[in-house]
Parts: structure tokens; C-alpha cells; sequence
């Protein structure tokens, strides 16, 4: 049985950019598989078990953490886009 | 000499007295006076000058109605560019880098065929191109061409370093994950502003995002701005007012609301609801626009604050063309600060409808 996941948005202290790669390991020691690291805006992406969330959250260097939302257009034919 | 009878003149006299004079003196009795405030109304100018700080004629005014606006001419520019002057703008945004994400571009249009387009896909499995075509409108609107395969010409910064990042995918459905990276993509392509014709719906007193608003006060760092859709969830004609959605809601973020011909707001327009972060910064032509869309369609004339954000995008870059050494801060109050005031409430239409300079 699979564990529910969660798709997380990471937001992290850009006061040091040589200590992100540190950050990243610890959120993936955390339980995070990391999908994209965002330098430039300080962010990190990716999914964990949530059950893991909670430890993520504690993460040195960590500022927020928030579930992805879905973004849906209407369809092309919608009268209000 | 003091004009006696001109349009808009009455005939009469307003004259600002001295601290502590009084209008015994003036010459003939004053058809009003007050005190309080040391103005006194003469049928004719004063006899002399004493006691007396300034003479002005007294004007005529009318109530500020809303005129009535005739059907606009789009043979040769669509509405919005006209109502946001752009057609009269001797700025196209040229060298500045405008990043549109969305559905992609459809790369082989006419009016994109000979435009040199960066353009990078975030969706897992789908190129840029767009198979939506909600990408090739609001891109359209932001940097489509000043003469197009067909008038009239739709597009705000013909000149600028057009961008096209692809994080929806070609059913219209993205993550909050693309669209940062997308942000990445375009602060790192050194782009001066980013339009974002997507959202998702928030409830009245919903808290914005920290991880968006981290996101989007560092891009303001980077000299980037970034515009978001307030989006569509009103229905005004049966009472529903939404509230501006995410990620537009964020304080760093420019939230576009959306304003038909008239000027009016659309039925459908977010409204500034939460005061934090929450409100509506301007507004943009949002109510049949036309614009590009994928072949062979061409063109379309749709509806949507996705249609507003754009145009508010494409005169940010004239903005940042006019004054190359402003900082995205001061840009972005530039954009907010030269709006055309509406006489509407602020919750609707924030600073106004967005001009270009």
C-alpha cells in the first residue's frame, strides 16, 4: 500500500545562496524527493509522503511549506477566460 | 485684464481675501460671502486691491457624468489598445525582455513567424507549442506585431524580447510548481516583467501564499515584475464578487482586473475583497478582446481578466523602454501611478485603467 504524497512548495532563506544545496539534502533527508531547486526565487519543489510534511517544515533554512495547487483554465470555448 | 464672459464663465468674481479682511470695500456689495473661508463672490471686479490676495473669474461647473461612449472603430486597432493608448505611444517596449506564461505560442502564426521567441516548456511531455490557445492570445496581447497579417493590430509591445514559458498544458491545467519555475526561468532570462493569465480560486479571507509572495518580492529584487489575472469568479449581475485569486492575491504580485469598452467592470471581475495582498491593482481591457490564436483560427475575440493582464504586461514594458534606469519598484508605482483614474470603486478597479506612456 502506497503512502498519500503531497506536492509541496518550499520556500527557503536566500540570505546565503552556498548553503541551498545544504538545505536541499537535509529536506530530502526530511523525506522530500526534490524536482526542481529554484535559485534565483529561493524556492523548491517537489512531493513527499505526507506524513513527512510536519518534519519538513522543521527544516533548518526552511521558510514555508504549502501544497501545490492546480491551476485549470476554462475551455477555449468558455465565453470568460 | 481679467476675462469677463468666456465658456464656462458665469460673469461674477471669486476673490481670496487676507487673513482678517473683510468684503466691506470690495466696491459693489458681494453676492455672497464667507467668512470662514475669506472668499468673497463680486458681480463685478473689485474698485481696489486692498486686502485682497487673488481674483479669479467664477467658473461654471457641471456634474462628472460618465459620457457616453460611441461604438468603438477596430478596423485598424482593437478597442483595448485605444482606450490604453497605446496607438498614440511612440514607445513598443522595444529590447525589453517580456516573459508571457501560459499554454505556449502557436510558433508557425503569421504574426509570430518572422519573431524571434525564447520560448521553454515546463509540462512534462508537451512542447511549446500551443494546443489550447489561450497562450497565443494572451501573448498576442502583450507583444503581438504593430502590423499584423490582417488588422487590426491587437498587440501592446510589438518591440519587446518576447518570452514564451509553457507551464499549462495544452488541456489548460498546470501546477504552482511549473509556474515558479517558469518565474526561475524568466527572472534568469533577465525579462522585465512576467504576465500570468492563470489562478486558482481563493476563499474571502484566504490567506496568500508566503511561498508566492517570497517568490514575487525577489523577483522585484531581480527588477522584475510579475502580473497575474485577478481573476474570473464574479458573476456581478446576480450579486457573486469573488475575491482575487492566487497567485494575484500576493501583495508583490500586480493583480489586473478587467473593464469592457465603456469602462465599466466586467460582470465576471475579481473584486478586492481581502485586504491583505488581496486587492485589485488596475485594470485592463478584459471584455471582447481580440487577439492571435492557433491556426487556422488565426484570430479570436474572447472575454477574461486573462485578456486584461496582458495589456497591463505589454505597457509595463513601453514603461520600462520610456525610463530604462527605473527600478521594477519604481515601474511597477509608474504603471500604477499614470492609470487612468475611473470613477469607479477601488475594490473593482484599483488605480485605474493602465495607459500607456
Amino acid at each position: 500500500v502506497s503512502e498519500p504524497e503531497a506536492e509541496l512548495l518550499v520556500s527557503v532563506s536566500v540570505a546565503d545562496a552556498d548553503a541551498l544545496p545544504a538545505v536541499v539534502r537535509r529536506l530530502e533527508a526530511a523525506g522530500m524527493r526534490v524536482h526542481r531547486t529554484l535559485v534565483l526565487v529561493g524556492a523548491v519543489t517537489g512531493s513527499a509522503p505526507v506524513a513527512c510534511v510536519a518534519e519538513i517544515e522543521r527544516v533548518e533554512g526552511v521558510l514555508a511549506v504549502e501544497r501545490a495547487r492546480r491551476h485549470e483554465l476554462a475551455p477555449p470555448d468558455a465565453d470568460v477566460q | 485684464m481679467l476675462p469677463t464672459l468666456g465658456p464656462g464663465l458665469t460673469g461674477r468674481y471669486l476673490v481670496l481675501l487676507e487673513e482678517g479682511a473683510g468684503a466691506q470695500g470690495l466696491g459693489a456689495a458681494p453676492a455672497a460671502t464667507f467668512g470662514r473661508l475669506g472668499v468673497a463672490v463680486l458681480p463685478e471686479p473689485p474698485a481696489g486691491r486692498e486686502g485682497i490676495l487673488a481674483i479669479e473669474p467664477e467658473r461654471r461647473v457641471y456634474a462628472l457624468a460618465t459620457a457616453e461612449v460611441p461604438p468603438v472603430d477596430e478596423t485598424r486597432a482593437t478597442w483595448g489598445l485605444q482606450a490604453t493608448g497605446v496607438l498614440s505611444s511612440r514607445f513598443t517596449g522595444a529590447g525589453v525582455g517580456l516573459a508571457v506564461l501560459d499554454t505556449g505560442l502557436d510558433l508557425s502564426h503569421p504574426d509570430f513567424g518572422d519573431r524571434e521567441v525564447v520560448s521553454r516548456s515546463f509540462v512534462e511531455g508537451e512542447d511549446v507549442r500551443d494546443g489550447q490557445g489561450h497562450g497565443t492570445h494572451c501573448t498576442g496581447t502583450a507583444a503581438g506585431p504593430a502590423q499584423p497579417a490582417r488588422l487590426p493590430r491587437y498587440g501592446v509591445a510589438p518591440g519587446a524580447r518576447l518570452h514564451v514559458g509553457k507551464v499549462l498544458s495544452n488541456a489548460g491545467s498546470g501546477t504552482d510548481a511549473d509556474i515558479l519555475a517558469g518565474i526561475e526561468w524568466a527572472i534568469e532570462q533577465d525579462c522585465r516583467v512576467v504576465s500570468m493569465s492563470l489562478g486558482s480560486p481563493t476563499r474571502p479571507g484566504e490567506r496568500y501564499s508566503e511561498v508566492f509572495e517570497a517568490v514575487g518580492r525577489r523577483a522585484l529584487a531581480a527588477d522584475t515584475v510579475l502580473i497575474a489575472a485577478a481573476g474570473n469568479g464574479s458573476a456581478r449581475d446576480r450579486g457573486v464578487f469573488a475575491p482575487v485569486s492566487h497567485p494575484a492575491n500576493c501583495p508583490s504580485i500586480t493583480a489586473v482586473g478587467a473593464v469592457d469598452a465603456r469602462g465599466q467592470v466586467a460582470p465576471f471581475s475579481a473584486r478586492g475583497i481581502d485586504p491583505a495582498g488581496g486587492q485589485v491593482d488596475c485594470v485592463g481591457p478584459g471584455v471582447a478582446v481580440r487577439s492571435s490564436w492557433p491556426e487556422p483560427k488565426r484570430y479570436d475575440t474572447i472575454s477574461g481578466t486573462s485578456m486584461a493582464a496582458p495589456h497591463a504586461a505589454g505597457t509595463l514594458a513601453l514603461l520600462a523602454e520610456a525610463t530604462p534606469a527605473a527600478r521594477a519598484g519604481e515601474l511597477l508605482a509608474a504603471l500604477l501611478r499614470s492609470a487612468r483614474r475611473l470613477p469607479l470603486p477601488a475594490t473593482d478597479v484599483g488605480s485605474g485603467l493602465v495607459r500607456a506612456p
